[in-house]
């Protein structure tokens, strides 16, 4: 082929030119890590990107939901513990009280002890996890349980969801565990509770032996709220073990979708600076080659 | 042959050795004039000469012509060549320009669409809470923010391209009213036996540019002039009479600049089809209208069709002051422009209470049952069948296949281009070392006829001595 000077020179420029964009891209890559920055760069590989950017949010937002309900469902834990235990040393005062050995004054202090628990069980059932009262139902905004124990929430059991699309229930329903609403055979723990304060206050041995079953009821609620709970929190527990390993699976699928084999874009860094070396030197080296250095050379030697 | 004939032929001989000199020295002071062909002095020798014998000995030696030394062959190749290289790069770079689809963007909208579903679904736990109300706000505030983003990125990409579209017909134009005049000059130049080399390296300078801008060819007439001709065999220049090409806003194409054409000698200007314009202008109007025209509208489609199906949840549910029936976006009514329009809803971006998270009057407030439907359609298929995510990810795809397979056609034609461009180079192209070669050999030349006057003379001296 015949060369010409303008095809050296363009040749040498388009040659170097691109070599020189090689170094940049290689080094791009090296720098940043990222073998995928442009949609081009690996068309399906930045659209499963796009997906995994959403998958790693939503599994970032149901575990903090999930972290949510579990301080809620805690709180509720503790909380029916205490009732229970309330419940607990109300029965055997109940027992004991039924003893026909005790006096009417006895009696009478029992019941002030009873009462007591009673505004303690109100007091316990008002819990709050931030501005949420958790035995409120869906009524999160005002205390359920008045001072007299009436009761302003409702049934609503709200759901979590613990993974795309499954959900577990996220609160207790009071009305259900502490009112036996819907429950068969259920008590009002709290009336049960003031019942066995009258029938006491009143020294009325009877009333007492009366209130027994509908306590024994009363802690039957509470252990079974008190299962659903423990239900919902070992749910919730194994979800988010679940969630974290979905969600460190999410990062390395990103990760190996998008990011740079570091050695390899090394290598590639390496391998494309030696390139542009050599095509540098080519360059250099054909400039050199004109027959007009010859003859200048041999016109000044004369 | 007589010797004072001998010494007149000799002067023609080194008159044409003067035209090599003066040709070489001009093709080494062009060898890197951008356009500009090799020229080559072609010697013959003079005749009828006289008869010696049986032979014929000539009157010396004279410069037939100079000619240009292109290669019809490569020439004939080179407008497409020229077209497919500009049309294919031009529609990779306008491709490459636009980033806001990049993975690395950390506001985009991918994030927004996740994160907007996890703010949603956080209020469904704690339903009457104001600040997880007024989280889950900004976070469709953020979306839709996003899918702006978007809308204007491609779109300013879009709208970019008019801005090349319209300084490349103005280009175009002056290039073809450059090539009318230089046929005109050319034709009467070579009718009067004139050389037209430069006319000729000029328009052909003019020509390559016009094929890389439009992807105009050219048939040539016998007089000298050229054609040039659009795809669809629409002429842009005929003889010396030039059309033009037109650059109007098509506002069924969100106006958008539309390219027509003015035949040669027609003031009224008629559309061109789809694919009658190569070039950087057609690779252009192909990123614009085809692929990026085409995110676009996908990415409308999706805003359009996401608001919708989120609506339709909301709508459905109470907000705090129980109040029900309200959109949580407001995205017109129909799907052209959605993604650079779409916005939550003023009522509920003022008012968190708006945030319609029950199910029900009763549930309020801490019912979030609604929102966890909203949150449930991300699951469901959009009018394309795919979610809102996938629909999202297609998107990305499709864009990023088309960006990457445009680059692959535009390095194919680029490798094309420059195989030709050196074989053209290779062809037409000046050799300094060849010129050198060439001084050398007409100053050897022209020694040479120095001498045969010199012995011519001395052959006369010899002869006068005798008288």
């Amino acid at each position: 082929m015949r060369i010409t000077d303008q095809m050296q020179f363009a040749l040498a420029a388009q040659y170097d030119d691109q070599a020189q964009s090689n170094v940049e891209s290689a080094a791009e890559t090296a720098s940043s890590g990222l073998r995928v920055v442009h949609p081009w760069d690996d068309p399906t590989a930045a659209g499963l990107l796009a997906q995994n950017q959403v998958t790693q949010a939503r599994l970032t937002g149901i575990a903090s939901n999930a972290n949510g309900a579990l301080a809620q469902l805690n709180a509720s834990s503790s909380a029916l513990t205490e009732v229970q235990n309330t419940l607990n040393s109300a029965t055997q005062i109940a027992m004991q009280m039924t003893d026909s050995t005790y006096s009417a004054s006895e009696r009478a202090n029992a019941g002030t002890q009873v009462n007591s628990y009673i505004q303690q069980i109100i007091s316990v059932l008002n819990t709050q996890v931030g501005d949420t009262y958790v035995f409120g139902g869906d009524q999160t905004a005002t205390a359920p349980f008045s001072s007299s124990g009436t009761y302003s929430g409702d049934a609503a059991v709200r759901q979590v969801e613990i993974s795309p699309g499954i959900t577990v229930a996220a609160n207790v329903n009071a009305a259900a565990a502490v009112e036996g609403t819907g429950v068969a055979g259920g008590v009002n723990i709290l009336s049960t509770l003031q019942a066995l304060a009258t029938a006491l206050n009143s020294n009325d041995t009877a009333g007492i032996q009366a209130a027994l079953a509908p306590l024994n009821q009363a802690i039957t609620q509470v252990s079974s709220a008190q299962a659903g709970v423990g239900d919902s929190v070992d749910a919730l527990n194994t979800a988010l073990t679940a969630n974290q390993a979905a969600l460190t699976t999410a990062q390395t699928q990103a990760s190996t979708l998008g990011d740079a084999d570091m050695i390899q874009a090394a290598t590639n860094l390496a391998q494309a600076q030696q390139a542009l070396q050599a095509s540098l030197q080519a360059t250099a080296q054909s400039f050199q080659m004109s027959l007009l250095n010859y003859l200048s050379t041999s016109t000044s030697a004369a | 042959m007589n010797l004072l004939a001998l010494l007149s032929s000799t002067a023609s001989s080194l008159q044409a050795q003067q035209t090599v000199v003066a040709v070489s020295g001009d093709n080494i002071d062009n060898a890197s004039t951008p356009g500009y062909v090799q020229q080559q002095a072609n010697l013959e020798e003079v005749g009828p000469g006289v008869v010696v014998g049986n032979s014929t000995v000539g009157d010396g030696a004279e410069v037939a012509s100079i000619t240009r030394t292109t290669d019809s062959f490569v020439e004939a190749q080179m407008p497409a060549a020229f077209s497919a290289a500009s049309s294919s790069s031009a529609e990779a770079q306008a491709l490459e320009g636009v980033t806001v689809l990049d993975t690395s963007s950390s506001n985009d909208l991918a994030s927004a669409l996740g994160n907007f579903y996890s703010s949603m679904e956080a209020v469904t736990q704690d339903a009457g809470n104001t600040s997880l109300r007024q989280a889950a706000i900004a976070s469709a505030q953020t979306l839709a923010t996003s899918f702006n983003n978007t809308s204007q990125a491609i779109e300013s990409a879009r709208s970019g391209i008019d801005s090349q579209i319209a300084g490349q017909v103005t280009q175009v134009n002056e290039l073809a009213a450059q090539v009318a005049q230089l046929n005109g000059q050319i034709a009467t130049t070579e009718a009067s036996g004139g050389n037209a080399n430069s006319l000729l390296d000029s328009r052909q300078t003019a020509l390559d540019t016009l094929a890389q801008l439009a992807g105009a060819t050219t048939v040539s007439a016998q007089n000298g002039e050229v054609s040039v001709v659009l795809g669809g065999g629409l002429a842009l220049v005929s003889g010396n009479v030039a059309g033009a090409l037109t650059a109007t806003a098509d506002a069924s194409n969100g106006g958008h600049l539309a390219v027509g054409i003015e035949l040669p000698g027609s003031s009224s200007s008629s559309s061109l089809s789809q694919g009658a314009l190569g070039g950087s202008i057609g690779g252009e109007i192909a990123a614009r209208d085809q692929v990026l025209g085409t995110s676009l509208a996908s990415l409308d489609q999706l805003a359009y069709d996401f608001a919708n199906s989120v609506n339709a949840v909301h709508e459905a549910g109470y907000g705090l002051d129980g109040v029900t029936g309200r959109p949580l976006f407001d995205v017109g009514a129909t799907a052209s422009g959605a993604s650079g329009s779409i916005a939550v809803d003023p009522a509920v971006a003022n008012d968190p209470s708006a945030l319609a998270a029950s199910a029900s009057a009763a549930g309020v407030p801490g019912d979030g049952s609604q929102l966890q439907a909203l949150v449930d359609t991300e699951n469901q298929g959009l009018t394309g069948g795919l979610t809102a995510t996938q629909t999202l990810a297609s998107i990305t795809t499709a864009f990023g296949s088309a960006a990457s397979q445009a680059q692959a056609v535009s390095s194919q034609d680029a490798g094309m281009l420059t195989n030709l461009q050196t074989t053209r180079a290779s062809a037409e192209g000046v050799s300094i070392d060849e010129q050198l070669i060439n001084l050398q050999q007409a100053q050897r030349a022209y020694e040479a006829v120095s001498r045969v006057i010199q012995t011519t003379s001395n052959l006369l001296d010899n002869l006068l001595q005798l008288t």
